[in-house]
C-alpha cells in the first residue's frame, strides 16, 4: 500500500500562513513544533511534516474508506540528509514508512505500509493540469491510469494485463502519480 | 444564532479560500469543502481558526476531524455555541 503527496512550495507561501497564532498547534503536536522552530529552515520543515501526514493519511483514507481532518493524530519523525528525508509516521499504533525529496520548487513524500517499500514504487511527474489523465496516457503507452470500482486510482501495465495501486497528488504546478509494481499489490 | 446565520457566517469564511464560485453560490449542507469547493487541506485550519474566532468558540480535535462538508461543520458550531451557552 503506498500513498503520496506533494507541496508546490511557492504556492504554500503565497496561500498558507503557518505562523498564523494556533495554526501550527492544531496541526502539529508539540514534538513536530519543535523540530520547525529549531529548525534552520522552518518554512520547509513545516511542509516535509506537513507531506508526511498526508501521505499517510491517504493509506488510512484507503484502508479504511473513512474521510476525517486529523493531521494531530498523525505523528512524525524524520531524519533528512541533504535534499531527501526519511521518516516514520504513526497513526493509533500503525506505522508507515516515508521517503521525501526536497528542493526549491516543492517537496514530495511517499508512503509506505510495511510489505512495501521505495523499491518497488514508480514515480512520474508531470505538469499539472485538469487533462492529466489524459496526458499520462498518451504519453506512456504501456500504461493506463484509470479508476478501479471503487473510485481509487490504479494503472493497467499493458503488458503484463496486471492492475497496480496507484496514488496521485497534485499541488499548485507539479503533478505526481506513484504505483508499486509488486505482484502482492496488484488488484485482482 | 439560528442555523442560517451559522451558514451565512460559515459562507463568508469558506469564500476567503475557495475559487469555486459557483459551488460556493449553490452552497447547501451537501456541500464538501474539498470535493466540491477544491479547498486546500492546509487551507482547512484557517477554517477551523476563522470559526472559533468569528463564533468565540473552541473546537477540539475530535470536533475538526469531521469538518470537511458544510453539514457537519455546521452542527460543529452548534453544538459548540450550546456548551457556551450552557457554561
Amino acid at each position: 500500500m503506498l500513498g503520496n503527496d506533494v507541496v508546490d512550495l511557492k504556492l504554500a507561501r503565497r496561500r498558507n500562513n503557518w505562523r498564523r497564532a494556533n495554526y501550527l498547534s492544531k496541526i502539529f503536536t508539540p514534538d513536530e513544533q519543535r523540530l520547525v522552530y529549531h529548525s534552520d529552515c522552518p518554512d520547509l520543515m513545516v511542509w516535509l511534516i506537513w507531506s508526511m501526514k498526508e501521505a499517510a493519511y491517504k493509506i488510512v483514507n484507503r484502508n479504511t474508506g473513512l474521510r476525517f481532518f486529523d493531521p494531530k493524530g498523525f505523528h512524525c519523525t524524520v531524519q533528512i540528509h541533504d535534499l531527501k528525508a526519511t521518516g516514520c509516521v504513526d497513526y493509533r499504533g500503525e506505522q508507515f514508512m516515508t521517503h521525501s525529496e526536497i528542493n526549491e520548487h516543492y517537496v514530495h513524500t511517499l508512503s509506505f505500509k510495511t510489505g512495501s517499500g521505495i523499491e518497488q514504487c514508480h514515480v512520474v511527474q508531470r505538469r499539472n493540469a485538469d487533462d492529466y489523465v489524459l496526458s499520462f496516457n498518451l504519453k506512456h503507452k504501456g500504461l493506463m491510469l484509470q479508476k478501479n470500482n471503487s473510485g481509487l486510482p490504479e494503472i493497467f501495465i499493458r503488458k503484463t494485463q496486471s492492475r497496480h495501486l496507484a496514488s496521485v497528488s497534485h499541488h499548485g504546478r507539479f503533478l505526481f502519480i506513484a504505483y508499486l509494481h509488486t505482484t502482492e499489490e496488484v488488484v485482482s | 444564532m439560528d442555523k442560517q446565520e451559522i451558514l451565512t457566517g460559515l459562507r463568508d469564511i469558506i469564500s476567503l479560500y475557495t475559487e469555486e464560485q459557483d459551488a460556493l453560490d449553490h452552497i447547501s449542507e451537501q456541500t464538501d469543502f474539498i470535493a466540491d469547493l477544491k479547498i486546500n487541506s492546509a487551507n482547512l485550519v484557517d477554517i477551523v481558526l476563522d470559526i472559533e474566532e468569528k463564533f468565540n468558540i473552541n473546537i477540539d480535535n475530535e470536533s475538526m476531524a469531521k469538518m470537511l462538508n458544510v453539514k457537519a461543520t455546521v452542527e460543529v458550531i452548534e453544538d459548540k455555541l450550546a456548551e457556551n451557552a450552557g457554561k
